[in-house]
């Protein structure tokens, strides 16, 4: 079944792919900058990779983010996409026009309650689309 | 958003695709807050590129910009960077990183940039006029624009002041619009405030209780409140609570009498500032423990009257082994410094007088905070990030910071 979670676009651009999903804010420092893995013990996505996913957060976890969100996507390791069930903060849309990522917020119903890691979405204007 | 003709080639890429991206950012972040027109800037203050936190695709961000041919529109001013430059090799910074940084130092200089690295550059000749509508950048410089200049600006982000500077633009929105300027939060001082680190307790203590509200401070109408007041208060406002503008009745421009910011519209919260309130902050930034300390003065950056104060209580004294003192300041300030002998003053007891540079966003933060065992500052904002990086860390005047170092 096809489900339809319906926000706002930030950044357009209509991408399709597997999705990573955070509860807690993000910090793109534990991000390797070379192999896009996540390197934070005890956080949730510790071990995993963000290259290629479209990733689900709730927000940044420092304004140094947006640099370091730059630096990976400009090494090519960096997520498809970024989707967030709130209202995305200036560093969030600034680093994802930087970092030439799709980006949409104010997303419902939340994407990070409704969705599981792995799962592929297509973002579109204005929403997330799973695809069946 | 109705977009000036002026503006239209920067968007649509006559400069090339790194410009129209980052005036694009601009014009996104205002259309987002509601802005329907664009208003002229009388100077922009922007980060060029820190090498710690941007790295090396940082710099190529900015020779990208300054190879596009465009120059700043207006006086542009830079926040500090990740080394002194006149001294990075005795502060034990490596050549390779120092020469990494100088990139964007050379590529902001051809943009035509105010090229003093300062978070306090009304010190170095960008001194915004009450009105001004200005595109800065960091909390500290924002919050002093703002409140103590009475100019008007947003907090903004490196890209959209780059913009802003080039296009000489920026939103109408937010701390733009004289509506937004009104206090939501009224603080009564009854407590003595009489040393900088004070009115460093008092913004913190205020800003974590009630947040990103804009502030007036009520009390305070017969102390003197000298830049470096101002210094303390702001940057620990924005620190502990995001805050980009306060008032001072009797102080600020904004605020001749309470009735000029107060009462317009519905109050948010309202607070005494007690004795007690002051000295309870205190004693939450009293570790057990000093161990072998990391004293730091200058986040903001010091001014030469700050300087010279450090100097005097160093006179003939010296600082004990396995301790240190850094002194952070603008380059301007270390020249005079250096001619008026207060160099040598705090060379010759052991400390260092630090320029341009961010003790926060450079190699050697994680040094400092290995090598030590304890931090003092008398800037809740240097005790706010301190405490973060979960070091043992002490608020005090800047008497007892010195002293307690001291043989």
């Amino acid at each position: 079944m096809v489900r339809e979670f319906t926000g706002q676009t930030v950044v357009p651009g209509e991408v399709e792919g597997e999705i990573l999903i955070t509860s807690q804010p993000f910090y793109f420092n534990w991000v390797d900058l070379d192999t896009g893995l996540v390197s934070q013990a005890g956080n949730e996505l510790d071990g995993k990779s963000v290259t290629g996913k479209i990733l689900i957060l709730p927000s940044f976890k420092a304004n140094i983010d947006m640099w370091r969100l730059y630096r990976i996507c400009r090494r090519g390791n960096g997520p498809l996409g970024l989707v967030t069930p709130r209202l995305a903060d200036d560093y969030m849309i600034v680093g994802s026009i930087l970092a030439d990522l799709p980006l949409i917020h104010l997303v419902t119903p939340d994407p990070i309650k409704e969705l599981q890691d792995g799962q592929r979405v297509k973002m579109v204007k204005d929403a997330v689309v799973t695809c069946s | 958003m109705q977009i000036p003709d002026s503006m239209r080639p920067y968007l649509d890429g006559a400069y090339g695709e790194l410009v129209a991206k980052i005036t694009r950012v601009l014009v996104t972040l205002g259309e987002l807050k509601g802005a329907t027109r664009m208003v002229p800037i009388a100077s922009a203050h922007t980060s060029t590129m820190i090498y710690q936190s941007s790295g090396d695709e940082g710099q190529d961000f900015l020779d990208e910009l300054a190879a596009s041919g465009v120059q700043f529109a207006v006086p542009t001013s830079v926040d500090p960077i990740s080394i002194d430059i006149e001294q990075y090799g005795a502060l034990g910074i490596p050549e390779d990183y120092a020469r990494a940084q100088m990139r964007s130092v050379r590529a902001f200089a051809k943009l035509g940039g105010l090229g003093s690295y300062t978070c306090i550059p009304w010190n170095c000749g960008n001194v915004p006029r009450p009105g001004d509508h200005l595109a800065w950048v960091d909390s500290s410089a924002v919050i002093f624009a703002n409140s103590v200049l009475g100019a008007r600006t947003n907090r903004y982000v490196d890209p959209a002041a780059l913009a802003a500077a080039i296009t000489g633009l920026v939103p109408e929105c937010g701390l733009h619009r004289p509506e937004n300027r009104d206090a939501d939060v009224l603080i009564k001082v009854e407590a003595r405030l009489e040393k900088p680190s004070d009115f460093a307790a008092l913004g913190a203590v205020a800003a974590r209780t009630f947040g990103p509200q804009v502030y007036v401070f009520t009390g305070l109408e017969d102390v003197p409140l000298p830049n470096e007041v101002y210094h303390h208060l702001g940057p620990a406002l924005s620190t502990w609570g995001n805050v980009a503008l306060f008032h001072v009745v009797g102080h600020t421009p904004e605020a001749p009498d309470l009735e000029s910011v107060w009462g317009k519209k519905p109050a948010q919260g309202e607070m005494v500032f007690t004795q007690r309130d002051l000295d309870d902050f205190y004693a939450e930034f009293t570790p057990a423990g000093q161990g072998n300390q990391f004293v730091l003065f200058g986040c903001p950056h010091c001014t030469l009257t700050e300087v010279r104060e450090i100097a005097r209580l160093l006179q003939g004294r010296r600082i004990k082994p396995n301790h240190c003192l850094w002194v952070l300041t603008d380059l301007y300030t270390r020249h005079l410094a250096r001619r008026d002998g207060l160099l040598d003053t705090i060379e010759e007891a052991g400390g260092h007088l630090v320029a341009e540079m961010c003790w926060l966003l450079s190699i050697k933060t994680d040094e400092i905070m290995a090598n030590y065992d304890s931090f003092a500052s008398d800037s809740a904002k240097a005790a706010y990030f301190s405490r973060s990086l979960a070091m043992p860390t002490y608020l005090k005047s800047r008497e007892s910071c010195i002293e307690d170092i001291l043989e």
